[in-house]
């Protein structure tokens, strides 16, 4: 299943300074593992998460480099900043939050989340009363 | 693992490659290329920029292709590039340092402001070039009313007109005849002057008739006079000469007379010189008569230069009269001298500077109701036209009629700042009951120049019209020379009376007092301070002079400038002259200082 863009938004960059939070990666290898670890939910076109990544280098949230690997390939890995994690905490926070509200409104994690994001491309939040929501 | 560099870092993993060097020597397969090449060219990064992506995304593709992914694969998973790289670019250029993001904030600002100003100045060109006058009145008909309604066998001018054309020929054969002032007999000059003058003497027969008819008679028109123009230009190509206006501006209405008028002034002074030198009171009296009547058909003509061209001419006849009965007393019979103080009396008296502002209030009325449109309650804003008025006066270019582009550029801004039509015509008319009251205070009783009260009256309205800073000073200089014109006047008059004084009683009177009222009807005053004027007999000769506008009394000794004596001298006040005293006539604020050492000698002026 793919997430619609405007989770994306909010969530990528939340998986991405996650994953970063072990050790630093680079682009292929970022793009590998969201797509792996996440069942292919977090599936980003590289055309997404480049620009996520320079976003998050610009707030300082990440930093890279240039460094040439085993094979005597160059890649760029990008690592967590202090502030980077310090994000990561609180955004975590909050997605913990976030996920116990909607379980509590009858809607397990990514399924409440994809209709959140219809709800707001439409404005409002919806939740289908069929789940058990409110309109 | 080692690492190379920072990303942070100018210059790249790769040295100062391009992005398209970068991926050239990748070895990717070509549609990768492509689309990365794609990409990078949509980021509009900064060339080192543009070369990290490039090989940001050559890794990419290379660590995808040893997955085992496909290159089709890739560049499919990979997005629409010109999309990417756009965002890419954007992202990219958040990293960048903050001063750039400063300056970035800078240009965009600047830029809706320019924007904001540009649209703003558009609205107003839209305004200022839709803005047309409504021209309600013909003031050239107006003034010329009176003249048409005259029947033309008596109007001045048609009989002047013929003898002007006649003349200008015998003009030009006697070159330099109107540089000779004073011949004495006997010299290669007075016989120069003795055969112009007796060539012209026809003309100037017919210029003497004419000076005995009641009214001027001039048409006004911005045409020029085709004969008359050819009679004084030969050779002129008259076929380009502009065709008559209907309702011509009264900027351009043509003033011809003027300079035949003042031309001819000097032939008839020059006769008057050398019938004199021959003993002819009479035919000097008569030249000096006619004149004053010339200076009386000037008057006439509407419009401030009126007044001072007829001024000038009856300068003319005054100095030619004065001088005359000084040099040469005996030439004039008593009837003669009573004709002339007669008809100086009547022909220039009641002549005063600017007393009728009427002509003037019609020219200034004429402008705006062409510079401004007209809202029906004498409002109005600002026309093209109103700027080609701006820009010609400015630049003394009247015959052009086209605007200039600077001019139509700037035309909004002006519009937009300077005074409407009412504000303007409000505030000609404070300047000039500004002037009028200068005119009836006597000169000695000013505290201030009545040029700089005139711009501090305009400043401190705080009505934007550049017109009324142009056309100021001119009237502050009409009053200052009235002063001393009325006065030059006065003391001819006076030159005169000493004259009878003397050859009733045998010699001059002690004061000027004694003239009147027999002889003179009023004592001249000094216009420096109030007092009567100066009056000295030196060796038995007289002496009328003003102690000039440094109050000093220096018993005639004349202020000179130019190595002659000064006949005029502009306003000072009593402070000022103080100073200029105190300081030895050296005052740097003064163009020529000196020209106020001593006193201005009225009568006789000498040579």
């Amino acid at each position: 299943m793919r997430i619609d863009r405007d989770l994306m938004r909010g969530a990528g960059p939340v998986a991405v300074l996650k994953l970063l939070e072990r050790r630093p990666m680079y682009g292929y290898e970022l793009v590998e593992a969201l797509a792996t670890k996440t069942g292919g939910v977090l599936d980003m076109g590289q055309s997404t998460l480049y620009p996520m990544l320079y976003n998050l280098e610009a707030k300082g949230l990440i930093e890279a480099s240039w460094q040439t690997g085993e094979s005597g390939r160059e890649r760029k890995y990008y690592a967590l900043t202090g502030d980077g994690l310090a994000k990561l905490k609180e955004d975590s926070k909050q997605w913990a939050s976030l996920i116990q509200a909607m379980k509590a409104l009858g809607l397990d994690g990514a399924q409440a989340i994809r209709n959140m994001a219809f709800g707001r491309a439409l404005g409002r939040v919806t939740v289908p009363i069929s789940m058990g929501g409110v309109q | 693992m080692s690492q190379i560099h920072s990303s942070g870092a100018a210059g790249s993993a790769g040295g100062d490659a391009t992005a398209e060097e970068v991926i050239t020597k990748s070895g990717l397969p070509s549609d990768v290329q492509t689309v990365i090449g794609a990409t990078v060219r949509s980021t509009r990064l900064w060339k080192y920029e543009r070369a990290d992506v490039a090989r940001e995304l050559v890794a990419h593709f290379r660590d995808g292709l040893d997955r085992g992914e496909s290159a089709a694969d890739l560049v499919a998973r990979f997005g629409e590039p010109k999309a990417a790289g756009r965002r890419m670019g954007k992202a990219a250029r958040e990293k960048r340092h903050w001063l750039w993001h400063v300056q970035k904030r800078a240009g965009q600002g600047a830029l809706i402001l320019v924007a904001g100003l540009a649209v703003t100045y558009g609205a107003l060109w839209i305004r200022f070039a839709t803005g047309s006058p409504t021209i309600a009145r013909n003031f050239a008909a107006e003034l010329n009313a009176p003249t048409l309604a005259t029947p033309e066998n008596e109007r001045a001018w048609t009989a002047y007109r013929p003898a002007i054309m006649d003349i200008q020929p015998l003009y030009r054969a006697h070159e330099g005849w109107d540089n000779i002032e004073t011949p004495a007999p006997g010299s290669p000059e007075f016989a120069k002057a003795k055969e112009a003058i007796n060539a012209f003497a026809p003309y100037l027969a017919q210029i003497r008739a004419a000076t005995e008819m009641p009214t001027f008679g001039y048409v006004l028109s911005d045409s020029f006079d085709r004969e008359l123009y050819r009679a004084t230009h030969p050779g002129a190509q008259i076929a380009d000469l502009p065709p008559p206006t209907e309702n011509p501006r009264l900027v351009l209405v043509l003033l011809e007379p003027m300079q035949h008028m003042r031309r001819a002034t000097r032939a008839l002074a020059l006769e008057s010189r050398l019938a004199v030198a021959e003993g002819d009171g009479q035919r000097a009296t008569d030249n000096i008569v006619a004149m004053l009547g010339m200076a009386r058909h000037t008057f006439d003509m509407p419009f401030l230069i009126g007044d001072l061209v007829g001024i000038a001419i009856a300068q003319v006849a005054w100095a030619t009269t004065g001088d005359l009965i000084a040099r040469h007393p005996e030439a004039f019979t008593d009837v003669q001298l009573a004709r002339l103080a007669q008809r100086i009396e009547r022909d220039s008296g009641s002549n005063e500077f600017f007393a009728d502002p009427k002509s003037e209030t019609d020219f200034m009325d004429d402008t705006l109701q062409r510079m401004f449109t007209d809202d029906g309650n004498g409002d109005g804003r600002l026309t093209p036209e109103g700027m080609w008025y701006l820009a010609a006066i400015n630049d003394n270019s009247m015959w052009d009629n086209k605007l200039p582009t600077t001019s139509q550029l700037t035309g909004p801004a002006v519009m937009a700042f300077s005074a409407g039509r009412k504000e303007a015509r409000e505030l000609y008319h404070d300047v000039l009951d500004h002037y009028a009251g200068y005119r009836n205070k006597p000169m000695w009783t000013w505290t201030q120049n009545p040029d700089e009260h005139a711009l501090r009256i305009i400043d401190d309205s705080g009505t934007v019209f550049p017109m009324m800073k142009v056309l100021a000073p001119a009237l502050g200089n009409t009053v200052i020379a009235g002063n001393w014109t009325r006065l030059n006047r006065e003391v001819t008059l006076a030159a005169i009376a000493l004259e009878q004084h003397k050859r009733a009683n045998g010699s001059y009177p002690a004061t000027l007092a004694e003239l009147v009222p027999r002889y003179l009807q009023s004592l001249p005053t000094d216009i420096a301070d109030g007092q009567p004027i100066r009056y000295r007999v030196s060796d038995g000769r007289p002496l009328i002079y003003s102690i000039g506008m440094d109050r000093v009394d220096n018993e005639g000794r004349p202020a000179m400038k130019d190595g002659k004596p000064v006949q005029t001298q502009t306003w000072l006040d009593i402070q000022s002259a103080a100073q200029l005293v105190a300081q030895g006539f050296t005052a740097t604020r003064f163009e020529d200082p000196k020209h106020y050492d001593g006193d201005v000698v009225l009568w006789p002026r000498g040579d």
